[in-house]
């Protein structure tokens, strides 16, 4: 803190008129540069104790200078504007946040009302139309309602029903916006939307990309090395799907056409991923055993053999 | 009440001692503090106030410019909740008593529900 000018002649914030004239004088005796010809720095300090007894020996100054309105060297005190005596006022309406209060609508109508108002930057008319409110839900559907499509049923607020038409193909995420379902309009304007966010759960074999699917179906060694007709699931049932003789798991083979069948897009497909499962070590037994062995001579096979190739490790 | 005083970005900065031109630019930037309309570049008697404020918490509090956006951000929905809080206050004084006295009523059963 600054000195202040009862400070600089000695005497309390309260001191009277006539305490204040005696301190002046006391210290303009003791500092004034022509009583005093020889001390130091005696001019600047009867400067500032002058300066002091200019204001707080006048009332008036005084009184401003107590309420801040002058600083102690006379000056007007800059009065610093906060920004709070302009927030919110007319002008500022660039910094106006409407946007964060978008969820009241949920709970309050009032408010609502209020922020979409205020977010259109319209003044309240109450006659003129108005379109209703926007409602929001969530819905999880199954991982096949939503590849296959379907029909749900959405409880609402008020008791009644409101039917859900699930496309197929909906994806995670989506929002579906049913016209006209939300809050009824105002002033015979029109309601607003249903809008229904979409949650998609996992499936336990089926995974999708986009509007394929993949599956990872098992089969035995013998099947793998012989070829086999194995039966699969589909979206669209279970269909005949031939193992070419030889198959490796990882091998992918392709059922066109069988992945999502989406409106307005042509037609995913499903990809097969074959993974090769062995029994128990106990069922090798020594025929078959021997069998493989002379297997391997006769087809010596690396099976690492390009496997690692100009990969750096 | 003098007409409304409008500044440049230069007059800003001769206007508040504490801001820079580098600082008055992120600040823009950052969208912390606006032009009144965006084809002018002008500022008014608000941005004044505003500026200030965003020295203060720079300076003395030593905020960055992610804490000035998040103070912005929630002081500016303070301001706007305030304002239509007080709006809605001024339309529920306008009703007549009855009503004034059940919207009263209505708050004092939402609290005791709370």
């Amino acid at each position: 803190m600054a000195e202040s000018l009862y400070d600089v002649l000695g005497v309390s914030r309260d001191a009277s008129a006539d305490e204040i004239k005696k301190a002046y004088r006391k210290a303009a005796k003791s500092h004034h540069p022509d009583l005093n010809p020889g001390k130091t720095g005696s001019e600047d300090r009867f400067k500032a104790i002058s300066a002091a007894y200019a204001i707080i020996g006048d009332e008036e100054l005084r009184g401003r200078y107590d309420r801040g309105e002058i600083d102690a060297s006379g000056q007007e005190a800059q009065q610093r504007p906060y920004y709070r005596e302009h927030a919110g006022t007319a002008g500022t309406g660039r910094y106006a946040d409407h946007e964060s209060f978008a969820d009241f609508g949920d709970q309050s109508d009032i408010f609502a009302e209020l922020f979409r108002r205020a977010r259109a930057g319209e003044r309240a008319q109450a006659n003129r139309p108005m379109p209703g409110r926007d409602r929001h839900y969530s819905l999880s559907v199954s991982f096949l309602e939503a590849a296959r499509g379907g029909e749900r049923m959405l409880a609402m607020p008020d008791g009644s029903d409101l039917k859900v038409t699930i496309p197929a193909g909906l994806r995670d995420g989506q929002t579906l916006r049913l016209k006209g379902k939300g809050d009824g309009g105002f002033n015979g304007g029109p309601a607003g939307d249903a809008l229904i966010d979409i949650a998609v759960q996992n499936h336990a074999l089926f995974r999708r990309e986009g509007d394929n699917i993949s599956i990872t179906v098992p089969i035995s060694l013998t099947e793998a090395a012989l070829g086999a007709k194995i039966e699969v699931p589909t979206l669209h049932g279970a269909l005949k799907l031939t193992v070419p003789p030889g198959a490796s798991s990882g091998q992918k083979l392709r059922l066109k056409h069988q992945g999502i069948k989406a409106k307005g897009r042509p037609a995913g497909h499903q990809y097969v991923e074959l993974s090769v499962i062995l029994p128990d070590a106990g069922a090798f037994d020594d025929d078959i055993k021997a069998a493989l062995e002379a297997w391997s001579k006769r087809h010596p096979f690396d099976a690492r053999a390009t496997w690692a190739k100009g990969v750096d490790l | 009440m003098k007409d409304v005083e409008f500044f440049t970005q230069e007059e800003l900065i001769v206007h508040v001692s504490r801001l820079s031109a580098d600082r008055l630019t992120c600040w823009i930037a950052e969208g912390l503090v606006r032009a009144v309309d965006d084809r002018d570049q002008r500022f008014d008697a608000a941005d004044i106030a505003r500026i200030e404020l965003l020295c203060d918490l720079a300076d003395d509090f030593d905020l960055n410019t992610e804490g000035l956006g998040i103070v912005c951000t929630l002081l500016d929905q303070v301001h706007t909740l305030r304002n239509q809080l007080l709006n809605l206050g001024k339309a529920v004084d306008s009703q007549p008593s009855d009503v004034r006295e059940a919207i009263i009523s209505a708050l004092a059963s939402i609290h005791g529900r709370d």
